[in-house]
């Protein structure tokens, strides 16, 4: 079924940009959330793997907020 | 430095509201269950799974009515506040609820795993007549969208998204319940031949739909009220009477953010209403340790300067105030956040008397 695969790709790339984030790229948007403890940031995980292209474009952007 | 990001930002109050909330799914799920064996007997008998994901449905159904209704509901009385104060974990909690329901009815109606069970689910309906309606499909609309909710329902999400396009985000609530409505009207309905079920879910579209419509209103008579002010003007906010010690009263300026005007030490300070945090209404709080507190999650801010106390540092905006008689007044133009104003004091009546002669004869 298409959908199903568009969506399970979708989440695919979510699970690799979210491994990245969390594990440190945060710092390039919101260095409060660099020094968040790692049980804090698993809370935002799952938000990650679902907006990753927001946050890429954030990211990209450049623009730090919470510092 | 901002305030630290913490996991869940739990107090007393919101672990003791959790726990009620917790118990009272264990306790509906349990008691739907219970109670559909008792009545659903012979040939009618719904087996366990079946009665458990419809549990776990009717559930996350009234719980998303209740989120739906602490809006409107708090507006019109602030008896409802405390529930509306701690809605991001009752929003977090029934869509763990509505996702047990999903992931039992698409294990159950998908064979237990034979072969995918969600692409069974899914191909199950069709989208070319209303009574074979592929409903599944709705569900997952209603799922996608409370999990985007609720997974960014963290204060991470609202610093780093802003809150205009968090605030956007969440309010895509309404489309998941208009696709669990529909979701419940095309799919459960079609097999039920009792009309119990239509009458309670369209009793509670009409709830929600009244409450919002009753809450607009209100807010829309209450705008008409709001004072009109030019941004130098001195605007009546109450008498001096009518704020009780380490609270405020809540101005409204038309075209402004409302203003909070408390009563501190025996001086009157002004601030925004509205919490540098989420937008919470600080004029709700009240004065603890010399900083008015918001209700919602405890920012702090001084009176005086409408600063957090060091080492934080949110500022909100202040307004200069003053007494004139027995009424206290307020400036309607907004200072920069963190501006300090010295808190006006009630004078003593000769003072005032005094004052007012010589404003008299400066007139004459
Ligand atoms: S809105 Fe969260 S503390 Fe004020």
């Amino acid at each position: 079924m298409a959908v199903l695969v568009v969506i399970a790709l979708y989440l695919a790339c979510g699970l690799v940009f979210a491994t990245w984030f969390v594990g440190g790229g945060v710092a390039r948007i919101d260095r409060l959330a660099a020094a968040a403890r790692w049980w804090v940031r698993a809370v935002w995980a799952p938000g990650v793997v679902g907006m990753w292209p927001v946050l890429l474009w954030i990211v990209v952007r450049g623009k730090e907020r919470g510092s | 430095m901002g305030h630290a990001y913490k996991a869940i930002q739990w107090n007393h109050h919101k672990r003791v509201y959790d726990a009620v909330i917790a118990s009272s799914v264990v306790v509906f799920v349990g008691g739907f269950v219970g109670v559909g064996k008792l009545v659903w007997t012979g040939e009618r008998a719904i087996s366990d799974p079946v009665l458990l994901l419809r549990g776990l449905a009717v559930c996350a159904f009234v719980m998303l009515h209740v989120i739906l209704c602490i809006g409107p509901a708090a507006r019109l009385s602030t008896w409802w506040a405390p529930l509306l104060y701690n809605r991001r974990h009752l929003g977090v909690t029934m869509f763990l609820v509505a996702l047990a329901h999903a992931a039992l009815a698409t294990l159950y109606y998908g064979g237990f795993g034979g072969r995918n069970p969600l692409g069974a689910v899914l191909e199950s309906g069709t989208f070319r007549s209303i009574s074979g309606f592929a409903f599944e499909w709705l569900g997952l609309l209603a799922i996608i969208i409370l999990f985007l909710m609720a997974a960014t329902s963290h204060d991470f999400w609202l610093n780093n998204l802003g809150a205009k396009v968090w605030k956007r985000l969440h309010m895509s609530v309404y489309v998941a319940y208009a696709a669990v409505v529909l979701h419940v009207a095309l799919g459960v309905m079609q097999s039920e031949t009792s009309p119990v079920a239509a009458w309670l879910t369209l009793s509670g579209v009409v709830l929600v739909a009244t409450l919002h419509t009753v809450a607009g209103v209100r807010e829309f008579q209450r705008d008409a009220l709001a004072a009109r002010a030019r941004e130098d003007e001195w605007i009546d906010a109450a008498g001096i009477d009518e704020i009780p010690p380490s609270r405020a009263k809540i101005v409204r300026v038309l075209g402004c953010n409302p203003i909070a005007v408390f009563r501190h030490e025996g001086g009157f300070s002004a601030v925004s209403n509205v919490c540098a945090h989420q937008g919470g209404p600080l004029g709700e709080g009240r004065i603890v340790g010399g900083c008015i507190t918001c209700p919602w999650h405890g920012f702090q801010y001084l009176p005086h300067n409408g600063q957090s106390p060091p080492p934080f540092t949110e500022k909100i905006s202040t307004y200069e105030v003053r007494v004139r008689g027995s009424r206290v007044e307020v400036r309607a133009k907004a200072l920069p956040p963190g501006t300090p104003v010295e808190p006006a004091r009630v004078l003593p009546v000769e003072r005032v008397l005094g004052d007012e002669e010589q404003r008299q004869g400066e007139a004459r």
